[in-house]
């Protein structure tokens, strides 16, 4: 005779149930929509459309060209990256602790700043191009690296390398230092130590994050339109893009959307069987208590520190700089030389009617508000999500996990889609656009919110809910008094991640905001418009944003990429 | 309070629990056995942490079968002692008494009184992972019996300790339970501690009570050779060659003598056996022999004046002695 009664807190409550239903209108319903476009585009099933998208040569060669920047981009970080996972995992040496901390703010800058950045840094007229010109009494620009394949490549780089960095050194630094003194001592001279012990045991942190960095360099969006300039460096998203608001040829951007999911899916199953390799790697190395030992380098050791550091600042940093000493300039004359000043930022504070100011006023109101907003949004959900699927244990609880882990692996640019196809056949509502605006947001953030909340709630023993209840509390004030003080730290940090993401969200707004315009959208149109200086001034405003918050998040210990 | 379980059940693809027993009030019961016995189990559907599938529970006059954990009043000391790590050790001591809304200078004097019953004094402010594995154990202990529960469980709570800390902490337990005269449940595989300190012993096996009896029954008169082989040494015997007849006999090796010669005396049993190895152990001499059959032991006081067999060199043969007094005949 089975009783449920006692059984009933093993079973989510049903109010969690309507997470997952906002979860449906937010993120299935939208690509729903846009997957509709391209099966049935004129409201019958047509599966023509979907083969002539993927068979057509026009097609078929910006898959080609998709593909082949991402290899080359996943090529050149790990060629960045990887020479610093060995310099940190195996010296040590004064600074050690600043380079590992920078390595990181690369990747937590939004797409648009690694544009701006770069744009500034590497242009034709770029700091610097201005630089070398200036030292080498050059009349005419040396470098013409912009609006190239070059440019897609140093820029996904730049944005990508900190993955191969940490990911590899991580494993690297755990490696245990007895089986390298087993070898020796069985007479392997250190390049077969490398190519036999070390080597194989990297290989799936090595593989794992080529894979990640692929698929970032396969979706990626914003920097291929900006830095690359032109029909014959188009992407599957940039195409999508061009498709839905230039062409406005939905049924093919249906069509083209459907193909990428499915591409998309594929690659993410891959890189999730690599993952899994390396956590298993790991947790092999983990348990061990003896670490890879590091030492002083040695005269050879120390200057390649040095090139890499050198290195590393010029891809890394010189961007950055550029944008926030362009900042600080303004023309003389239409055409004038440049001198210091503080101008565009007064403008901003101020607000001035003439166009800069105004505009950057609205959009970082904008953006703060759907930033906060999107950033709440995403909390609530995210963490509801991850209590399902930590704390409970029913039937569907993976099939639960898998759908609400979905929007992780679908890109922006395809919900922007789905969205913009959302937003044209709502009415003209006021507030439509802001919310939806929110809405998107807060599906893009929310799967960092459910990593980083389930990370914690997975740390707290069952055995420690257990004796709280058995001291006399219900299921709901054991939340209240023990699982909600623990995680709120990881609640602090999912939401500061959450309001990052939004303020650099440049993707899903580009595709289907019109009127509202945000400091992202604000860089990209002064980008296009040549008010370089104006968008530098919010650009530094929102590096500083990013790089506070990233500290913030490095404190509170969030070593996970 | 005493507990009764009445056909207790709860079923796995693999494994089949049933128990029935009684603790009587202020008792100290062990439920002793090997990992996977299902100890651990019945003491979760006990708690309430894990729900039978049929059978009842009864708790003094109440049935508490259906209840959830939380109105059970029971106190329950893990094994990984899952103390509450963002509360000190105060915090942590005062959650059940705060649970039940009692009055704060109470909770603090009762928290203050418990602390000295383990002998943390002073620690009210402490974090948990500024603690050792034995205070932390003393906190779970005085955290589970602050709200004053009518029963105390006990999952194995000192497997994660080193043997002579293990030693002392189990006689604490023990005082303290007298003390308090609260009826407890202790759950252990180490047979020397459910010797040492229960006045009953359940044994268990593959989800099945083997045998209840207090120390002395249990180490003297066990009921089958997988007790008699569980609790302390055991020297078994096949007593026919036909392996579908699994009767043995059964003796020490504290009672069992050596020597060179057969015995006439009626009294004794005897079996002759190759010596195989002599270790020392300190108070004791351990010697063991073989036939290639079976094997026995004998605990001897002084150093034996044997050979040993090793490889295929011949040890010495030797006489297995035990008085008949001594000796059981075991059914299985």
């Amino acid at each position: 005779m089975r009783n449920n009664s006692s059984r009933r807190w093993e079973r989510p409550h049903p109010a969690f149930l309507s997470v997952f239903i906002i979860l449906l209108f937010l993120f299935y319903i939208p690509i729903g929509g846009v997957l509709i476009r391209g099966f049935f585009p004129d409201s019958r099933l047509d599966l023509r459309l979907f083969a002539d998208t993927v068979t057509s040569s026009y097609n078929l060669r910006i898959f080609w060209f998709t593909f082949l920047q991402a290899v080359l981009s996943t090529v050149f970080s790990l060629l960045l990256g990887l020479p610093g996972a060995f310099l940190l995992s195996n010296y040590t040496f004064p600074g050690k602790k600043l380079i590992r901390a920078l390595s990181g703010v690369p990747f937590v800058l939004p797409p648009i700043l690694v544009v701006l950045g770069f744009v500034i840094f590497f242009g034709n007229s770029g700091l610097l191009n201005n630089l070398l010109m200036k030292i080498f009494s050059l009349s005419e620009p040396p470098l013409s690296v912009l609006y190239s394949l070059k440019a897609i490549i140093l820029a996904h780089g730049f944005y990508n390398f900190p993955i191969a960095l940490r990911v590899v050194s991580s494993l690297w630094e755990q490696l245990p230092q007895n089986q390298q003194w087993a070898a020796q001592t069985l007479g392997a001279h250190r390049l077969k130590l490398f190519r036999t012990i070390t080597l194989p045991q990297l290989l799936p942190a090595i593989l794992a994050a080529s894979a990640l960095i692929f698929m970032f360099c396969f979706t990626s969006f914003a920097v291929i339109l900006v830095l690359g300039g032109g029909p014959q460096y188009t992407t599957i998203e940039v195409e999508i893009y061009r498709l839905a608001r230039t062409s406005l040829d939905i049924p093919a951007a249906g069509a083209l959307s459907s193909a990428a999911l499915f591409i998309t899916l594929a690659l993410l199953s891959v890189y999730i069987r690599l993952q899994n390799k390396l956590s298993f790697q790991q947790e092999l190395s983990h348990r061990r208590n003896d670490l890879h030992t590091v030492h002083r380098p040695n005269f050879l050791g120390l200057s390649s520190i040095i090139i890499y550091i050198g290195i590393m600042l010029l891809i890394a940093a010189g961007p950055l700089i550029g944008v926030i000493v362009r900042s600080l300039q303004k023309p003389s004359s239409r055409a004038g030389k440049l001198f210091f000043s503080l101008d565009w930022y007064r403008s901003i504070l101020s607000g001035d009617a003439g166009q800069f100011g105004m505009i950057a006023l609205t959009a970082i109101r904008n953006s703060l508000i759907i930033g906060i907003a999107a950033a709440g949004t995403a909390l609530i959900l995210g963490t509801a999500v991850s209590y399902v699927t930590v704390r409970y244990r029913f039937r569907l609880a993976n099939l639960i996990d898998t759908l609400s882990m979905a929007p992780m692996s679908v890109s922006s640019v395809i919900l922007g889609l789905g969205y913009f196809l959302l937003l044209r056949s709502l009415p003209n509502l006021k507030g439509a656009s802001l919310l939806l605006i929110i809405a998107a947001h807060a599906v893009i953030a929310y799967p960092f919110v459910v990593r980083t909340v389930s990370a914690v709630l997975k740390k707290i023993s069952p055995n420690q809910l257990y004796a709280a209840m058995l001291l006399g509390a219900p299921p709901g004030k054991v939340f209240c008094s023990i699982e909600f003080p623990i995680i709120l730290p990881a609640l602090t940090a999912a939401a500061v991640f959450a309001f990052a993401i939004s303020l650099g969200e440049i993707n899903a707004t580009l595709l289907f905001s019109s009127s509202i315009i945000t400091i992202p959208l604000a860089i990209y149109r002064m980008i296009g418009s040549y008010n370089f200086f104006g968008a530098c001034a919010l650009g530094t405003l929102l590096i500083f944003v990013c790089v506070l918050v990233f500290s913030l998040l490095e404190r509170a210990g969030g070593s996970e990429i | 309070m005493n507990l009764k379980t009445v056909d207790l059940r709860r079923s796995f693809s693999d494994f089949n629990l049933l128990v029935n027993f009684e603790a009587k009030e202020g008792e100290l019961i062990c439920l002793l056995g090997p990992s996977g016995c299902g100890k651990t189990t019945a003491l979760q559907l006990i708690a309430g942490i894990q729900t039978p599938d049929s059978g009842r529970i009864y708790l003094g006059d109440r049935d508490i079968t259906d209840l959830p954990p939380w109105k059970r009043n029971i106190g329950l000391v893990f094994q990984d002692y899952a103390l509450f790590p963002h509360m000190s050790v105060e915090e942590n001591i005062a959650y059940g008494l705060r649970q039940k809304g009692t009055a704060a200078e109470t909770i603090h004097s009762r928290v203050k009184e418990l602390l000295s019953l383990v002998r943390l004094q002073g620690y009210c402010r402490r974090k948990p992972h500024e603690l050792s594995g034995g205070e932390k154990q003393r906190v779970a202990l005085a955290r589970a019996v602050a709200p004053s529960p009518s029963l105390l469980l006990l999952d194995e709570p000192l497997s994660a300790l080193d043997a002579r800390l293990r030693i002392k902490l189990r006689r604490e337990i023990r005082e303290i339970q007298q003390r308090i005269g609260l009826t407890t449940i202790y759950v252990t595989h180490d047979q020397e501690e459910a010797l040492s300190i229960s006045d009953r012993i359940i044994m268990m096996k593959d989800g099945e009570i083997q045998q209840i009896g207090t120390p002395q029954e249990m180490y003297n008169h066990p009921i089958n050779s997988f007790v008699a082989k569980f609790i302390g040494n055991a020297n078994l015997l096949p007593v026919s060659k036909r392996t579908e007849d699994r009767k043995y006999y059964f003796f020490r090796p504290d009672d069992t003598r050596l020597s060179t010669t057969p015995s006439a005396a009626a009294d004794i049993f005897e079996k002759q056996m190759t010596i195989r190895s002599v270790e020392y152990a300190g108070s004791h001499y351990v010697v063991e022999g073989s036939d290639g059959e079976s094997s026995l032991r004998a605990h001897l006081r002084q150093e034996p004046k044997t050979s040993i067999s090793f490889g295929d060199a011949p040890g010495s043969s030797c006489w297995f002695q035990v008085e008949k007094t001594k000796l059981k005949l075991l059914s299985h």
